[in-house]
């Protein structure tokens, strides 16, 4: 069958199938989280974050909000905060001061101020180089929205970037590495040797059997 | 490369802790943006495009720090550098996340990077000797003492602005 991928167009040929794609672990797992900069969404899906609908940065740490201020987009994360430009293009990823995470990120006097899981405000200088504690009372935080449907399928989409392709996934059925990248190809290792094991006991006790019937023949035949 | 990253894994000195010890009194940070040609140079350093508008680092007169990040094979190594008088007086290696090439932390490593200067061509003062096995992280620190020399050099001449 590989030897015709090209006439199969195994090679073009995307996997639909969820069951393989969360086996594969391509497919995003629960729901995303959304937050609108001005007009722009911030998403976030499992580790992957999203400028519009599309993919531009890998984080582990949470998205806990996004703000816009003029030009500039800040993205809190638990312990950073991720500074873009209009273009989704990265200008830096800042430490905050806190030693605990940030849950909450919004704008107070066109700077960014920053809610910490210790009920802790802190606000960023006009550069947004730095960061200090201060008292704000009726301070108003982003608040994460509902994506639509259309939206959720445009990210699922991009989450799973090129897709997986027929060839990749018969390919690893061949090698074992569909069970597991690491001993995968053991399995199909034994099996092999199984499968020869299996071949050379079966001509033995066929070989074996058949000596012995000749040989009872032969009996049969002088006594 | 990215400056400020900050993963448990791998770490052998928070950043923050070796800012702070590089200073008697730590300065606040400064941040220089990588435009124009200072952009153009820092790419033709790395031999990619993936880098950050802007670089914090902390000064006091002579004496500048920088965190830097950039990826050895797979994952980034975030390494301090301090400069003073535009020489490297220490470079070490804050959070190691690849799987090899572990040894260019140690100071038998590091130490060659000291008194290292830039010369005109953005290249170091003086070669450095590799590790056997550890070629890309050896590179990659390389790249790293090339900028933060260069960004030292830079800074020095200008006033950081937007």
């Amino acid at each position: 069958m590989l030897n015709h991928t090209e006439d199969l167009k195994l090679d073009e040929t995307v996997v639909e199938s969820d069951f393989i794609l969360d086996w594969y672990d391509i497919n995003p797992h629960g729901s995303p989280v959304s937050y609108n900069a001005g007009d722009i969404w911030i998403s976030q899906w499992n580790q992957q974050l999203f400028f519009n609908g599309i993919n531009f940065f890998s984080h582990k740490e949470k998205l806990q909000g996004a703000v816009r201020i003029d030009d500039l987009i800040a993205i809190a994360l638990d312990n950073f905060v991720l500074l873009l430009d209009n273009e989704a293009e990265i200008i830096e990823l800042m430490p905050v001061t806190s030693s605990y995470s940030t849950i909450k990120i919004g704008i107070h006097n066109n700077k960014i101020i920053l809610l910490d899981s210790d009920n802790k405000t802190y606000i960023s200088n006009t550069d947004f180089t730095n960061w200090q504690a201060y008292e704000l009372k009726g301070a108003v935080w982003t608040v994460p929205f509902n994506l639509s449907e259309t939206q959720i399928a445009t990210l699922k989409e991009e989450y799973r970037g090129q897709g997986l392709s027929l060839e990749k996934v018969i390919l690893d059925l061949h090698s074992g590495r569909i069970f597991n990248a690491k001993w995968g190809v053991y399995i199909m290792d034994l099996s092999a040797l199984l499968m020869m094991l299996l071949g050379i006991s079966g001509t033995w006790v066929w070989w074996s059997r058949k000596s012995k019937m000749r040989r009872k023949k032969h009996y049969k035949k002088h006594h | 490369m990215l400056a400020g990253n900050c993963y448990a894994k791998g770490t052998y000195q928070e950043p923050a802790e070796f800012v702070s010890e590089a200073f008697s009194q730590q300065p606040e940070p400064q941040v220089i943006w990588i435009n124009g040609e200072l952009r153009k140079q820092i790419k033709s350093i790395l031999q990619h495009n993936n880098l950050s508008k802007r670089i914090r680092y902390w000064r006091n007169q002579t004496r500048s720090v920088w965190v830097l990040e950039e990826v050895g094979k797979k994952k980034p190594i975030t390494v301090g550098i301090i400069i003073d008088d535009n020489k490297i007086t220490l470079l070490k290696v804050l959070i190691f996340r690849e799987t090899r090439g572990w040894e260019v932390r140690y100071p038998f490593f590091t130490q060659q990077f000291n008194k290292l200067t830039l010369n005109n061509d953005n290249s170091l003062s003086e070669t450095i000797d590799g590790v056997s096995g550890a070629t890309l992280s050896v590179r990659a620190l390389e790249k790293l003492a090339r900028i933060a020399l260069l960004l030292n050099n830079t800074t020095q001449s200008q006033a950081p602005s937007k």
